[in-house]
């Protein structure tokens, strides 16, 4: 899938480049080579690549020190938010790297006042937020001409043996959910995501975005009043 | 806020349920789990609002894994040269880094080594004019020496009273007297 974004679509070469430097540098089987961006990468490449990384803050033990243990455990959760953010499977792999970059870097940062899963949703939403700031306009004309097909979500759905009729229904609530989604504010979208498909409590999302306690839920409350709005309108068509 | 059997729940309401955690009990929200179990109608609300919820979150984090797990195949398989660094943690920079020193060391020398010609070449640019052009310094330096012999030859023939090629006419039988030479002679 194409990068067409303006702004980063300079930043990122030039950002893989001198990541890439120190591991041009090794020769052999100990090379070190930094995936291009729209490649995965392993736990392990991930770690390595991270622990390459020169950072001043080593001396403090934090959570991030065994931070194999960190990626295993929360990369799924960090992915699956930031692809439920920005439907673009390239764009999620690329922040969910950088995700672990900075909390590496920062890690000395870190003081045990939050858990290790809403400090790093913390950056993540960051990223989200620095992407779709500066790539605006593009990424909003990208997502409405849906870059991802919602079919294709819906082909996830559980119980694949259940009734043709029952399957039909659930990809249709499973559509008009993800297309009401999309039409959301990105702060509504955002406190939707963590919410329903995080499963996160609302003083967590609250941690995460900085936004109080009570506009969280006046969020959610005008999200869900969306999505009620669209099921009643495809029920009246259907009908 | 009490809650009268006739009225339905409210937006706020079916919200407050939805985003509530199941093990929260208080006096509000009992009187609303009660309500919803008398009023088929908010209880079918609330499920055509729980069920696409549901849906959605599998349907994400199906999608979600399998994506990540198609991205995963494709990738090459570590080096076990790396495998132990990663398992030693941080103990991985320290391994690689000897690696980059010399690397960077290589390259410098390699980097250096053009400026050392040049610094020789500047060295050695005013004495061009006697050395015969592209000539290593050594052969400059023997054939200095060759030249002194040459000419200390010269000057010991010059100085000499009877020339070289006069001698034998000087004194033909001088330590050679039972010698014949029969080699021809040229001129």
């Amino acid at each position: 899938m194409q990068h067409t974004l303006s702004g980063q679509k300079y930043l990122f070469p030039a950002v893989v480049l001198l990541r890439c430097v120190p591991s041009v540098l090794l020769s052999g089987e100990g090379a070190l080579t930094l995936l291009p961006r729209r490649e995965c990468m392993s736990t392990e490449a991930l770690a390595t690549n991270l622990l390459s990384e020169t950072s001043p803050a080593a001396a403090i033990p934090t959570p991030f020190d065994d931070l194999a243990a960190v990626i295993d455990t929360h990369r799924p959760r960090i992915f699956r938010f930031l692809l439920a953010s920005l439907r673009d499977a390239d764009l999620a792999e690329t922040l969910t790297q950088e995700t672990f970059l900075r909390a590496w870097n920062s890690r000395a940062a870190f003081r045990g006042d939050c858990s290790v899963v809403t400090w790093l949703t913390r950056i993540a939403l960051n990223l989200v937020r620095d992407h779709t700031r500066t790539q605006r306009f593009r990424f909003w004309r990208r997502v409405s001409s849906q870059a991802v097909d919602p079919a294709e979500i819906a082909a996830f759905l559980p119980h694949p043996d259940s009734l043709a009729e029952s399957r039909f229904i659930a990809t249709e609530q499973v559509a008009i959910l993800w297309q009401t989604i999309s039409t959301l504010s990105p702060r509504q979208r955002t406190i939707f995501l963590l919410r329903f498909v995080e499963e996160m409590d609302l003083s967590e999302i609250s941690s995460v975005t900085g936004i109080p306690l009570s506009t969280v839920k006046s969020h959610l409350y005008r999200a869900l009043a969306n999505v009620r709005a669209r099921y009643a309108e495809s029920t009246r068509k259907a009908l | 806020m009490s809650l009268k059997p006739h009225r339905h729940l409210t937006h706020r309401q079916l919200c407050d349920v939805l985003l509530a955690d199941s093990q929260e009990t208080s006096p509000r929200r009992e009187q609303m789990r009660e309500h919803l179990r008398d009023c088929p109608l908010c209880a079918a609300e609330l499920a055509s609002l729980r069920q696409p919820l549901s849906l959605f979150r599998s349907a994400t984090t199906a999608w979600a894994s399998h994506t990540s797990a198609s991205c995963s195949r494709t990738l090459p398989a570590l080096p076990d040269s790396l495998q132990s660094p990663l398992r030693d943690g941080i103990s991985g920079r320290r391994l690689s880094r000897p690696v980059v020193w010399a690397s960077a060391a290589a390259l410098l020398f390699a980097a250096a080594i053009p400026l050392t010609l040049h610094e020789h070449r500047t060295s050695y640019a005013p004495t061009q004019e006697t050395v015969v052009p592209g000539g290593h310094p050594c052969s400059r330096q023997i054939d200095r020496v060759g030249d002194e012999a040459l000419l200390e030859e010269i000057d010991q023939t010059l100085s000499s009273p009877v020339p070289t090629p006069m001698q034998p006419l000087a004194d033909p039988t001088a330590g050679r007297s039972n010698q014949i030479d029969s080699t021809p002679r040229k001129n």
